[in-house]
């Protein structure tokens, strides 16, 4: 048993040094094959008209105000908490204290009001993916559900995806008032190596659309 | 080390630079434009589909004034207003009484969340609070309207948006749905002459300063992979030497 157990110990960190060795390696390997930038939104996306415009017919009637709380988008597996957060310091939107958390901003209405609800996230943290990483794979369509204080829930779909530079950012566009209930969803984009920022914002427009049937994105 | 120090140094510079500046920077916050906007939405009880958007770009106590609306009253007169000095808000069902027998919301139902007549929204002359509450002979007219005038606005009223505390209401219901303003909800709270569904309020938004420029929302975790992929594969490396230096101690125990 005495000489038994020495051995065993030595086999065990053996066996525990090839592992960590195997795994430095393999995450080598895949930081050099394998990144994965976050993924980028349609081309379309691109060529927004500043003169598209932007309130189509309501599909269903507004609801009255109710603060949100949590989010889903089940196409990039979204299902999050949502934080209040308020105009900063540069007059743009502030972001979310936690990154894996999305922010709706109190001066806009809430989720299903006439006018436009404004929620921000970060696409990453500085050690990884955040709330709004997946955010670049939405297409027109994709369903986004809203979770009120009310109990009640309010149905989107998106039907457009605009990214703007940050420079010549069209705020008025972007945050401006709805005549119908509206959701807007912003992230970054547009990685700038040199600087290690981000060039641009991704929009997401969403606009109301009926519970869908069976329930299609009950459990999640 | 000492590389690493010195910009730990130079952040905690200019964090604490920024912290005396910022103050600095904001105690001048009325003398650059301002720009508010909200969404309109019908008043609770008041049988209004419509909707509208306002913006108001605030310069010094000159208020350039956009409104847009659609699906009010037609060929109606709608007075509009800014309401100063109460909570900011707008009024919600529960504010609601019986008036001549009707569950609606009339003025005064609404001053305790939009408080009193700041301004009014006239198309010409006068705009003030006592003369032309109910000029209306000189406010809009129609169920989809384009409001756009520059007004100047008093001292209170120029606080109390700045504030975020005025709201628009566009007045003028049709609750008994007969196109035209009658005494179905008995005499207006304002003026007896008139009928209580011309001075009701239809519309409302409580007006909140307009964010500008895009938002910061990423810190690029996922972009230098590099760094991220070398910080864990040292890690890692490190742990792997631990064992291998527990093995060979391990080892000359025996």
């Amino acid at each position: 048993m005495t000489g038994f157990r020495p051995r065993g110990r030595r086999g065990a960190y053996t066996a525990a040094a090839i592992a960590f060795t195997t795994s430095a390696l393999v995450v080598l390997a895949t930081a050099l094959f394998g990144q994965h930038p976050p993924p980028a939104p349609p081309d379309t996306a691109r060529a927004a008209s500043i003169d598209e415009p932007r309130t189509p017919a309501p599909r269903s009637s507004p609801l009255p105000r109710s603060e949100p709380t949590v989010i889903r988008i089940p196409k990039i597996g979204v299902r999050t908490q949502i934080e209040k957060v308020t105009r900063s310091a540069d007059g743009s939107v502030d972001m979310p204290t936690d990154p894996d958390h999305v922010g709706w901003y109190t001066g806009s209405v809430t989720p299903g009001e006439t006018g436009n609800t404004v929620v921000v996230g970060h696409l990453d943290s500085r050690s990884g993916p955040a709330a709004f990483y997946g955010l670049g794979t939405l297409r027109k369509g994709s369903r986004i559900t809203v979770t009120r204080r009310d109990g009640s829930t309010a149905h989107f779909a998106v039907t457009a995806m605009e990214v703007w530079a940050k420079d010549g950012f069209p705020s008025r566009r972007v945050y401006g008032p709805t005549m119908t209930p509206t959701l807007t969803l912003i992230t970054c984009a547009d990685w700038d190596d040199d600087r290690h920022t981000y060039r641009s914002n991704l929009v997401i427009t969403a606009e109301p659309t009926t519970s869908p049937p069976g329930g299609a994105d009950r459990g999640f | 080390m000492t590389k690493k120090t010195a910009t730990s140094v130079a952040a905690l510079m200019a964090i604490a630079s920024g912290m005396v500046l910022a103050p600095v920077a904001f105690a001048d916050s009325s003398s650059h434009d301002d720009e508010l906007h909200t969404a309109l939405a019908p008043i609770p009880t008041s049988k209004v589909t419509g909707s509208g958007t306002a913006m108001v770009h605030l310069k010094g106590n000159q208020a350039t004034v956009t409104i847009k609306t659609q699906g009010l009253l037609a060929d109606a007169p709608h007075a509009q207003h800014f309401h100063i000095g109460a909570k900011g808000q707008c009024p919600p069902a529960s504010a609601a009484k019986q008036h001549n027998g009707q569950l609606s919301l009339n003025t005064t139902d609404g001053l305790p969340f939009y408080g009193k007549i700041g301004a009014s929204l006239t198309t010409t002359g006068d705009t003030g609070a006592d003369h032309s509450a109910l000029a209306v002979d000189r406010f809009p007219k129609g169920s989809a309207y384009t409001y756009h005038r520059t007004i100047t606005v008093d001292d209170e009223t120029a606080k109390s948006l700045r504030d975020e505390n005025a709201v628009v209401v566009v007045h003028g219901i049709d609750f008994n749905g007969n196109g035209k303003y009658d005494n179905v909800l008995g005499a207006s709270d304002l003026d007896p002459k008139l009928p209580s569904e011309a001075t009701n309020p239809a519309l409302c938004g409580p007006l909140k300063m307009a964010p500008a420029a895009a938002v910061a929302g990423g810190m690029g975790g996922t972009q230098s992979a590099d760094t991220m992929a070398l910080t864990a594969a040292g890690g890692l490396l490190t742990a792997a030497a631990g064992t291998l230096y527990l093995r060979r101690r391990s080892s000359r125990q025996s």
